[in-house]
């Protein structure tokens, strides 16, 4: 094959990819469109676009609030715990070298958890609304799921195994706690924490959104600054190692990304699962194990899943949701069937 | 010319000691099989050289100690289960000056690499669709995609048919004389390393035995010593090819 040739077709790959990508935004924005039209008040498309038109402050109150107030920070909201749970997945698939991680892999859910149930029977006497108090204690405990192994990762090296390790220590110490709570819990209480378990985009608001939009935001320039060192981790530790990559700092400052950006996902709008596992997946079979694209195909593909669950959730119950994380927690397990043949597959 | 030099180099792991104090000094231009018996420290070695492994001594480049930008090392190879294509992989041989946007250089420079080694067929294939050789060759070809001036390889063609063998330690030899580069390499095969590389260094037990040109290297009495295997070496009628047959009642004899 010539010189010219390589290159042509290297460059009708990368116009593919970005294609590709470019075709996945438009399914997203058609199902974003699609999500802020479905709901239990039964607006038209008339009606929802004179309101977007009229504004937040539009004479008409109650499109404006639905619209607004109500379903706009909730299809943004996931939106952007989709992207994050995406882009953590597919980081925590590549550190660990191990198609079966997630996000979650390591705990931060149960210590969201843990967090969200404290934060719901303990916190009434915080001075902040509950609406806050329970996403910052969510958040911070995730926090220190992620402090405890990062401490065991220095201490003992950052390997695939020590890091899954301590991360179903770290899972089973706050599940544990967490089933504590609901065993002490009066009735209302634990519904509480159950309803938060769900993982619904209905506890979004402008917010979450804010909060949750500016961690991503801080989170992806640093992602993007090691790419190619991720793709380079996709050929397997003693290459990788061999190319002059630091395996142990390149896992540390990863895992403290996918912490940050799992917590963003969580800390509001509650547990939300195979998300994280799916969308790194599916990216990768799209276009590839090139970071540069399978990052930013991750994250829309984690919207996506989210914003169909969402849809999913208000059409198959039109007067109240069902929430995403149980749409997401059905829905995934024959995509993780799939995921499990497909891999003994390309064993072969 | 480039010059790589050991001095009393030494290397332990866990406590126990692997390479005892060796010097050694490689010419630029140069391709050197390291070899001997099992668990004799090659790999040790040559980690240690990359820069994998601490050590005692001092090495240099040129009177400087090692940058190991400049240094490329092939650890034995596994099986790759990436679905990365072969051009990618060859990219990420210069993984630490990649753009967001592949430069012209960039792609120059695996079209090149892949000319080479004669891999441009499998340019667009994902490189876990490949054979174990045809892995190893393209890893291989990886380790040359940022010129480096030092390439250390650990059995590079351990997993190539005998064509293979030649023609990418021909390959390897071409670019060390084209680049003032040197290579050192771990190889098993007594015949190829004599064949194909400017000198052999022979550990023994962790210490170097000797190095030197192949026919110096690689006599009956050397072999003997080292291996306790009784063999005839003489040379070829090409005059500059050492042949080494061992026969079998040789072999059981051990």
């Amino acid at each position: 094959m010539s010189d010219t040739s390589i290159r042509t077709r290297y460059a009708r790959a990368e116009g593919r990819r970005i294609i590709l990508i470019l075709l996945s935004i438009l399914i997203l924005v058609a199902l974003v469109l699609l999500d802020l039209l479905t709901g239990p008040s039964g607006m038209s498309l008339a009606d929802l676009s004179q309101a977007f038109m009229a504004g937040p402050a539009g004479e008409d109150r109650t499109a404006a609030t639905i619209l607004w107030q109500i379903r706009m920070p909730q299809t943004i909201m996931g939106v952007i715990v989709g992207a994050c749970l995406g882009i953590a997945g597919l980081q925590m698939q590549t550190i660990l070298a191990n198609p079966l991680a997630s996000p979650f892999t390591l705990g931060f859910s149960a210590s969201a958890g843990f967090g969200a149930a404290l934060a719901i029977m303990y916190g009434g006497w915080i001075p902040l609304p509950s609406f806050l108090v329970i996403p910052i204690s969510a958040f911070f405990m995730t926090l220190v799921a992620c402090a405890i192994i990062y401490v065991i990762a220095v201490w003992r090296g950052a390997t695939p195994e020590m890091l899954v390790l301590s991360g179903i220590t770290v899972l089973f110490f706050f599940q544990s706690l967490q089933s504590l709570l609901q065993f002490m819990a009066s009735p209302e209480v634990l519904q509480q924490i159950v309803f938060w378990l769900f993982g619904t985009l209905l506890k979004a608001n402008w917010t979450s959104v804010s909060v949750s939009g500016v961690i991503l935001i801080i989170c992806l320039p640093f992602v993007l600054r090691d790419i190619w060192n991720l793709t380079a981790m996709r050929l397997g530790d003693a290459n990788a190692a061999s190319l002059g990559l630091n395996l142990q700092a390149m896992r540390q400052r990863t895992f403290v990304i996918v912490a940050l950006l799992t917590s963003a996902a969580v800390c509001f709008v509650g547990t939300i699962g195979f998300v994280g596992l799916i969308a790194p997946h599916v990216s990768r079979a799209v276009i590839g194990e090139d970071h540069r694209y399978a990052i930013p195909l991750s994250a829309i593909t984690g919207s996506i899943i989210l914003i169909s669950a969402s849809v999913l959730g208000k059409m198959l119950s039109p007067g109240s949701a069902i929430p995403v994380g149980i749409i997401t927690a059905i829905a995934g397990i024959p995509m993780l069937m799939a995921v499990i043949l497909n891999h003994k597959g390309v064993g072969k | 010319m480039t010059h790589l030099t050991l001095q009393a180099v030494s290397v332990a792991r866990a406590g126990r000691c692997i390479i005892s104090p060796l010097d050694l000094n490689l010419h630029g231009g140069t391709m050197t099989a390291l070899v001997g018996p099992n668990g004799t420290g090659k790999t040790t070695l040559l980690a240690a050289i990359a820069g994998h492994l601490p050590y005692q001594g001092a090495i240099q480049l040129d009177g400087a100690p090692v940058d190991i930008k400049v240094v490329s090392y092939l650890p034995q190879t596994h099986g790759v289960s990436s679905r990365l294509t072969v051009l990618e992989v060859l990219l990420l041989g210069r993984r630490e000056t990649l753009g967001w946007r592949i430069s012209d250089q960039d792609l120059s420079a695996a079209t090149q690499v892949m000319q080479h080694f004669m891999i441009s067929d499998f340019a667009d294939r994902s490189i876990a669709t490949l054979s174990g050789g045809q892995q190893q060759i393209v890893l291989l070809a990886q380790r040359l995609m940022r010129k480096p001036r030092v390439v250390i390889l650990d059995e590079p063609t351990s997993a190539l048919d005998l064509h293979h063998q030649l023609s990418v330690l021909a390959v390897l030899r071409s670019y060390a004389q084209e680049n003032d580069a040197i290579i050192l390499a771990a190889i098993h095969d007594l015949n190829l390393a004599s064949r194909q590389c400017d000198s052999i260094a022979l550990l023994m037990e962790g210490d170097l035995h000797c190095h030197g040109d192949p026919h110096e290297v690689l006599t009956a009495q050397t072999i003997k010593t080292v291996y306790r295997v009784e063999i005839d070496a003489y040379r070829n009628q090409s005059g500059h090819v050492l042949n080494i047959p061992i026969s079998p009642e040789e072999v059981g004899r051990r």
